[in-house]
């Protein structure tokens, strides 16, 4: 594929995809598979164990 | 990955409008988190004892470092709070808890006297009489959430956690299990939002507080030290200090982070200033159950550190190198940008 | 073992109307403390006192065995306010035991978070804890006569600090509620911003370790120091006047208020700051750099200074046994320490020898009663094992810098009777010096002055300190942690200064492992029992010299005279006090073992 003038310039290399398309073609992350993030979303060290024990209890990983 | 079902809506009874903190300093204590809690300021304790947060119900905080009372005067809550007129009241336990069943007489840690014999009252005693009436329990940093430093190999006390003296059955007056907030000392944000949380939900706002399998809550324990390591950067770049006082991951010469459940690293210590190994200090653990005897000497590296940081030294001589291709790109800018009269930016000017 | 005289309660007693009072635990401090005592009110005097502490740990026991190196991070956890000095005297004491010494830049940083840690802690504990005891709502409950005087009576230095009358400045000191009672709590949490640049946490730190410091030195981390120590300069020229204002009048409202909490001038100190040009951590030097430090240890007997050496100062310390809850080790314990490196024999009673011994029993004032022990210090003059006392940290470090006049660094000048602190130009007010002169008396009231003249102390000494980190940084010289190894067999000994006063670790090292380790904190010197030679402990004859100035009669006493005395010790830890005072007999018990070394 031919080089326009802005690849030429930019930092990126050749073939990067677009960030906004990535989630559409590997689907969603560990831990964000539906709207509620789940422990695995922050950590991957043992993330069950870090889920709340009591299905009362709501879904609140750290950031 | 199982999806979980929604929680369902907050409950819109059941909310309070006073709760008193019943805050027991004496178990084998260095009285460390209520020193740690005076530099909370995400809220500070005046914050909550003024009021400044709309929807919580108004605080009355006994704790005996703080208290204005004395004596028998400031004793007379914790009386009030067994006969069950101070309800609903949160006790918050600090320090170690001892066996005092090791021994035939004496004993390690007690406060106040029973005025009927004129011997102390153990801390143990004081526990037992007002777990079970408390609305909830928090154990306020490591000692009392798993023991800690009292706890370590060859000590005379055979002190614990509160939960191994309760039991992990354990169940408060409003069914919620201890809540364990761990450090040594607990970080005081860690501490001041976990008892913020809990006002909101006996106030009706918030569902149960999330805990994770060892009753820590899951928003400030739930990733590793090293998850939110400033310096994990130099550790993927296979980049390790030697000794103290550089400021590169610090794998090699003692830090645990990896394998540690706690949040200091991400938000530092108090306004995100200072902290643990982002500020060059190795993690020692002292958030985790195993604390400290499973993580001694501190300053030895950590198993696994040699094989996963030897992988990360060749693997990261490898992105370094690439990484310095790229930012070197990075770091010019692209050539129209000059003096001179020609314009190169590709705009083509119709009218100059 | 220690046998207790019987005090001769009946006879002496006989004809006084003693009226019991009581008050455990002791609030706004940090530990456990009950006090017990009778009045007499008819004389306004306190005629018996006893106090009892009960938390017991085991510091020194849990710790033998131990890899060396672990010790600052052990030994930091025996306190929650001032864990961080710990820490620093372990690093010291394992500085001299494995053979290195911390690099410049490195001491630097460990002064600078060991002077955050005096403003952090003095801040909280005169304003927060001790000043409630002086606040309106106080006062109002328990001499409303002074309160009274003092709406009408008007601050000398008003215009310093702004409150118009001595009232204004006691109801700034109610908690929670009182303006001045805010503004400090927040000012201790900018001190202790100040203490995470250079330690890392608080209080328990983390970034140090024997040999030195982990904190990366950079312009920023000590720039990011000096704004927030400029802003507490400038606090306190504010606060300085106001305590001033405050304390006269105490003595003006209530004549003869100095004999509150007053005893004999008898205190130790044992030296604050290494100076980094002379300290090598080397036993053989130690009287040298102990005298370089940037506050003067010294042993005081009688308001005049007996020793100013480190060495001396080492050689002479007791431990004796009282009313205590232990085995005793002089005759069947090991001798781990037969001479010290310069060939001086060391005592089967000193730090280096002690085996600590648990026997928990019941509580028996006529018996044993406490978790403490007697620290004593030698007066090879006299023959005399003195109780010094360190009257809550700041008198006796004021009054040894004072005396030595070996400290002049500008901000700092020790005149020989009297501290000079220079405070330099701030934002809003100019610069500004003040003088602390050696007063006439060790009792409650001086301790409080004393300990916010420290706090000036400690902010200018930290000035100091800022210019010459930041001298290293511009000239390159940012090694701040020295590599060692850890030997065999050695033996080490620490001296500091923690917030309330001497501190001393002692380590034994056999096998590359803690053969021994006993920490002496300052509460059990100022809260021991009386010892087998009788000699009774600080604390005692402070409360027994205690008159009532209080209103109130025994139906709602509240006792705020022996609070106030009590309080301007410091007392601090799981650290109990035991007096037994029956007409002139001391006794005096504690239950202390926070700190395990007591109680090790």
């Amino acid at each position: 594929m031919p080089h326009t003038e802005k690849s030429k310039i930019s930092s990126h290399s050749e073939g990067t995809s677009r960030g906004e398309e990535v989630v559409q073609r590997k689907g969603p992350e560990p831990g964000r598979e539906t709207g509620v993030r789940t422990a695995r979303d922050s950590t991957s060290i043992n993330p069950k164990m870090r889920d709340p024990i009591d299905p009362r209890m709501p879904h609140m990983p750290p950031p | 990955m199982a999806t979980t079902p929604l929680p369902q809506s907050p409950p819109r009874s059941s909310g309070v409008s006073e709760v008193h903190i019943i805050w027991i300093t004496a178990g084998l204590s260095c009285d460390g988190d209520t020193i740690s809690v005076t530099a909370a300021e995400q809220p500070s304790i005046e914050d909550l004892l003024l009021g400044a947060i709309p929807g919580l119900p108004k605080v009355h905080l006994h704790n005996p470092v703080l208290a204005m009372e004395v004596g028998d005067d400031f004793m007379k809550y914790f009386y009030q709070a067994e006969k069950g007129q101070l309800d609903p009241f949160v006790l918050v336990v600090e320090g170690s808890i001892p066996n005092e069943r090791i021994k035939s007489e004496g004993y390690w840690a007690a406060q106040g006297t029973d005025h009927s014999t004129g011997q102390p009252i153990t801390t143990c005693e004081w526990i037992d009489r007002l777990a079970p009436k408390a609305w909830g329990v928090i154990a306020c940093g490591t000692c009392a959430t798993y023991g800690g430093i009292h706890a370590m190999a060859g000590n005379p006390t055979g002190a614990m956690g509160l939960v191994d003296y309760l039991g992990k059955s354990f169940r408060s007056a409003a069914g919620l299990p201890v809540v364990n907030v761990p450090g040594c000392p607990v970080q005081p944000d860690n501490m001041m939002e976990t008892v913020l949380y809990l006002l909101y939900q006996a106030a009706g706002l918030s569902p149960i507080i999330p805990l994770d399998d060892q009753l820590r809550p899951t928003w400030l324990f739930g990733k590793t030290v090293h998850e939110g390591c400033d310096r994990a950067g130099y550790y993927e770049q296979g980049d390790f200090a030697h000794e103290y006082g550089s400021p590169k991951c610090l794998v090699k010469i003692g830090c645990w982070g990896p394998v540690v459940n706690c949040n200091v690293t991400k938000r530092g210590w108090m306004r995100g200033i200072g902290g643990c190994p982002n500020v060059g200090g190795i993690c020692i653990a002292c958030t985790m159950p195993g604390f400290p005897d499973k993580f001694m000497p501190f300053m030895d590296q950590p198993p696994g550190a040699t094989l996963s940081s030897t992988v990360a030294v060749s693997y990261g001589r490898v992105m370094r190198a690439l990484r310095s291709i790229t930012n070197n790109t990075a770091n010019k800018e692209p050539k129209w940008r000059h003096r001179g009269s020609q314009l190169t930016t590709g705009y083509q000017p119709t009218t100059y | 073992m220690a046998t207790l005289a019987e005090p001769a309660r009946g006879q002496e007693q006989k004809g006084r109307n003693l009226v019991e009072m009581n008050w455990d635990p002791i609030t706004r401090i940090v530990g456990s403390l009950g006090i017990f005592t009778k009045i007499d009110f008819d004389n306004k005097q306190v005629a018996e006192c006893y106090s009892t502490s009960s938390i017991f740990r085991g510091y020194s026991i849990f710790m033998q065995g131990k890899d060396p190196r672990d010790a600052p991070f052990i030994t930091s956890r025996i306190c929650g306010i001032c864990g961080d000095n710990h820490a620093t005297c372990a690093v010291y004491a394992a500085n001299m035991a494995c053979g290195m010494k911390t690099p410049e830049l490195g001491e630097w940083i460990l002064n600078l978070g060991e002077a955050a840690e005096y403003m952090f802690d003095h801040n909280l504990y005169q304003d927060n804890l001790v000043g409630v005891d002086f606040c309106e709502a106080m006062v109002k409950q328990t001499n409303p006569g002074v309160l009274t005087k003092a709406e009408s009576t008007m601050c000398p230095k008003a215009s310093k600090h702004g409150y118009r009358t001595i009232a204004d400045i006691m109801r700034a000191l109610n908690p929670f509620t009182g303006e001045f009672y805010r503004e400090a709590l927040v000012m201790s949490r900018m001190t202790r911003e100040m203490f995470c640049l250079m330690e890392g946490r608080h209080v328990h730190p983390s970034t140090l370790y024997p040999g030195g410091v982990g904190t990366v030195p950079t312009h920023q981390l000590f720039t990011d120091y000096l704004v927030r120590l400029m802003k507490y300069v400038e606090f306190m020229k504010k606060v300085l006047p106001m305590h001033d204002d405050l304390f006269d009048f105490f003595y003006e409202a209530l004549p003869g208020y100095e004999e509150v909490g007053r005893r004999r001038i008898l205190m130790g100190c044992w030296g604050s700051f290494n100076n980094p040009y002379d300290c090598d951590y080397r036993y053989e030097n130690m009287s040298r750099w102990g005298r370089s430090m940037y506050v003067t240890p010294s042993v005081i007997v009688d308001g005049q200074v007996v020793t100013n050496d480190l060495v001396d100062i080492n050689l002479n310390m007791r431990i004796l046994l009282g009313s205590s809850y232990y085995q005793d080790w002089e005759q069947n314990g090991e001798t781990f320490v037969k001479t010290d490196p310069l060939g001086n024999p060391i005592d089967k009673r000193h730090p280096w020898n002690q085996t600590t011994i648990p026997k928990p029993q019941k509580r028996d004032f006529k018996g044993n009663y406490t978790w403490v022990m007697s620290p004593r210090w030698l007066d090879k003059r006299t023959g005399d094992h003195l109780a010094l006392d360190t009257g809550g940290g700041p008198l006796p470090r004021l009054w040894s810098t004072a005396l030595n006049g070996l400290v002049d660094i500008g901000y700092i000048k020790a005149t020989g009777n009297s501290v000079k602190i220079n405070l330099p130009k701030t934002a809003m007010l100019p610069e500004t010096e003040f003088e602390w002169k050696i007063p006439k008396w060790s009792n409650a009231i001086e301790r409080d002055r004393a300990r916010t003249y420290f706090q000036a102390y400690a902010a200018a000494a930290a000035l100091y300190f800022v210019e010459k980190a930041l001298q290293c940084v511009r000239t390159g010289n940012t090694k701040t942690w020295a590599e060692f190894k850890v030997p065999d067999e050695a033996i080490g000994c620490g001296f500091h200064e923690a917030v309330r006063g001497v501190l001393s670790h002692h380590v034994v090292i056999r096998d590359k492992k803690i053969a021994n380790y006993h920490p002496y904190p300052p509460t059990p010197w100022n809260a021991n029992p009386r010892d087998f030679y009788g000699t009774p402990g600080p604390y005692e004859d402070a409360i027994q010299n205690t008159p009532i100035f209080e209103e109130n009669g025994p139906d709602n006493f509240k006792g705020i005279d022996i609070m106030r005395a009590v309080r301007s010790f410091d007392p601090c830890l799981p650290c109990g006090v035991h007096m037994y005072l029956g007409n002139g007999k001391v006794l005096s018990t504690q239950h202390s073992s926070i700190f395990g070394a007591h109680s090790s």
